[in-house]
């Protein structure tokens, strides 16, 4: 047998449990599909340790058992396609979306938790500082802002912040509807550590028109407090979200 | 005849995400310390601090994920970011598997075992050639733990990494837990796994714990590398010792990670077990 058809179906009995590959190997049929069970075990096992890293609260909502089995399912439809495991799990969100688990905010839970997972890993680059925007006032405020590759937003129709914060830092919020949207900052600070916080409509709106023309001209279509305004930039500043472009 | 301290070679430590604040604060006396290639491949504060052990320590990188072993065209993203990873830390060697993790649009997180045919060899050197000729460098290749072998062989494994040195200019990681877990599940004998092995390919050990894991009709030995070395492991690396010599000699522990300390003793050990066998006196 060829290499190629080898690893074809080797690879297909560790994603999805089936044993096509036993007549390829050694020993008796018994033992054949025992030892084979060793890799299938081994390699179900690490991806879920790998996705419970990066879904926490995923797996604290739903149960480890049933996580697990989320997990085999997931693997079976959408297995990991490199070797640095870091890049498994975006599609994570999606397909529990689709899976028919009954948790109809897990989704954007999943969405919360790989975009800080991936705000982590984020390559490095120059985020712009209060210290070079006081230096360089008029420069960046008659420039776009773009958000640095470690910062995003994310907009939930459910109170999916609030939620993570209650099983993630078991900080005790009152939640008195799952109908209630939510807006999600996540941001790599200058010094390594991911943080998330809520942002107000009107500040997503100052996002993503400053990173158009520029900050003046985002006030202008918002017609923001320019205190309030003060105040935010002042937080994106500290936060280091923004990439620095000069 | 007694050997004076100063030949001996370096000994370290598998440097995980794990102890990395630790290792930075505390700064431990070590000769090397190895970083798992895939754990740094992207930016952020990891990527920072092993910058910031590299001040400090001599760093192997030791990868997992390339699958050199696979039957089609290695993962030129991988590779690449490997290649960026090693620019960035010149690390003191770099080394891989023999093993494969992916084919075609499938990868998982597992060392797979190669079949010993011609055909697989032809691959495995193409791959280790492409590897090199990118890298610009020459690579180590471990002997991983395996589980199964397969019906169709044309060689067994001290054969195909031997011939792999000898046809590549590769040299070996020689995982002395993995030969003797290897021995345990497929009913060989590690002394002469080694004693096969061409001594001239060796530039670095690995030593590590595994876990007995009885199944409905056997014991497995399985490579967890979360135990201390056993016993078996300890005489085998004297066996090594004297049959291939002192080389750079690494504790792996991955998996129920210990305190620092408790480590930096595991190494002690080796210190001791090598300083006993080669009849030296030496602190790690």
């Amino acid at each position: 047998m060829r290499l190629a058809e080898l690893q074809q179906q080797f690879i297909k009995d560790l994603t999805t449990g089936s044993q096509g590959s036993v007549p390829m190997l050694a020993g008796s049929s018994a033992q054949a599909k025992s030892r084979l069970k060793v890799y299938q075990n081994s390699v179900g096992a690490i991806i879920s340790d790998v996705l419970a890293d990066f879904f926490p609260v995923v797996q604290q909502l739903v149960g480890e058992a049933y996580f697990n089995q989320l997990v085999r399912q997931y693997i079976a439809l959408s297995p990991p396609q490199q070797g640095n495991m870091d890049a498994y799990g975006a599609t994570f969100a999606d397909f529990l979306a689709e899976s028919g688990q009954p948790l109809e905010y897990l989704p954007d839970i999943a969405r919360l938790e790989w975009l800080q997972h991936a705000a982590l890993i984020a390559a490095d680059e120059p985020q712009l500082t209060a210290q070079a925007f006081q230096n360089h006032t008029e420069f960046y405020l008659t420039h776009p802002l773009q958000l640095a590759s470690c910062a995003v937003v994310l907009s939930s129709a459910y109170p999916v912040l609030t939620i993570w914060q209650m099983h993630n830092q078991n900080k005790v919020r009152e939640l008195n509807s799952l109908n209630q949207a939510e807006i999600a900052l996540i941001c790599r600070e200058p010094e390594g550590t991911v943080g998330v916080w809520p942002l107000q409509p009107w500040q997503q709106d100052v996002l993503t028109l400053s990173a158009q023309q520029n900050l003046p001209w985002s006030m202008e279509q918002l017609h923001t407090a320019p205190q309030e305004m003060q105040q935010f930039i002042a937080f994106c500043l500290q936060r280091g979200l923004w990439r620095d472009n000069k | 005849m007694s050997l004076s301290s100063t030949t001996l070679q370096p000994l370290g430590f598998g440097l995980r995400p794990g102890h990395m604040d630790d290792v930075l604060q505390k700064r431990p006396q070590t000769g090397f310390v190895e970083a798992h290639s895939e754990n740094f491949f992207g930016g952020g504060p990891l990527r920072r601090k092993l910058h910031q052990a590299r001040e400090h320590y001599d760093i192997s990188l030791h990868g997992v994920g390339l699958s050199l072993g696979r039957a089609d065209g290695l993962d030129q993203t991988h590779l690449q970011s490997l290649k960026a990873l090693v620019d960035d830390i010149d690390p003191i060697r770099v080394s891989e598997h023999l093993s494969w993790s992916s084919y075609s649009h499938t990868s998982v997180p597992d060392l797979l075992p190669v079949p010993f045919t011609n055909e697989a060899f032809g691959i495995f050197c193409n791959h280790v050639d492409e590897m090199q000729t990118v890298l610009g460098r020459q690579v180590l290749i471990e002997n991983p733990s395996n589980y199964l072998a397969f019906a169709q062989t044309d060689m067994d494994e001290p054969t195909f990494l031997n011939n792999l040195c000898q046809k590549t200019g590769c040299g070996l990681l020689l995982d002395i837990n993995n030969i003797y877990v290897t021995a345990h599940n497929l009913n060989r004998s590690a002394t002469e796994y080694i004693d096969a092995i061409n001594p001239s390919y060796v530039q670095q050990y690995h030593l590590a714990g595994y876990e007995e894991v009885p199944t409905e009709q056997e014991v497995l030995y399985i490579d967890t590398h979360g135990e201390p070395v056993h016993d078996e492991v300890w005489k085998g690396y004297s066996y090594t010792l004297n049959t291939i010599g002192d080389r750079p000699t690494l504790l792996e522990w991955d998996t129920n990670l210990p305190p620092l300390e408790r480590l930096l003793e595991e190494v002690e050990n080796i210190a001791v077990v090598r300083g006993k066998t080669l009849n030296t006196e030496e602190a790690a």
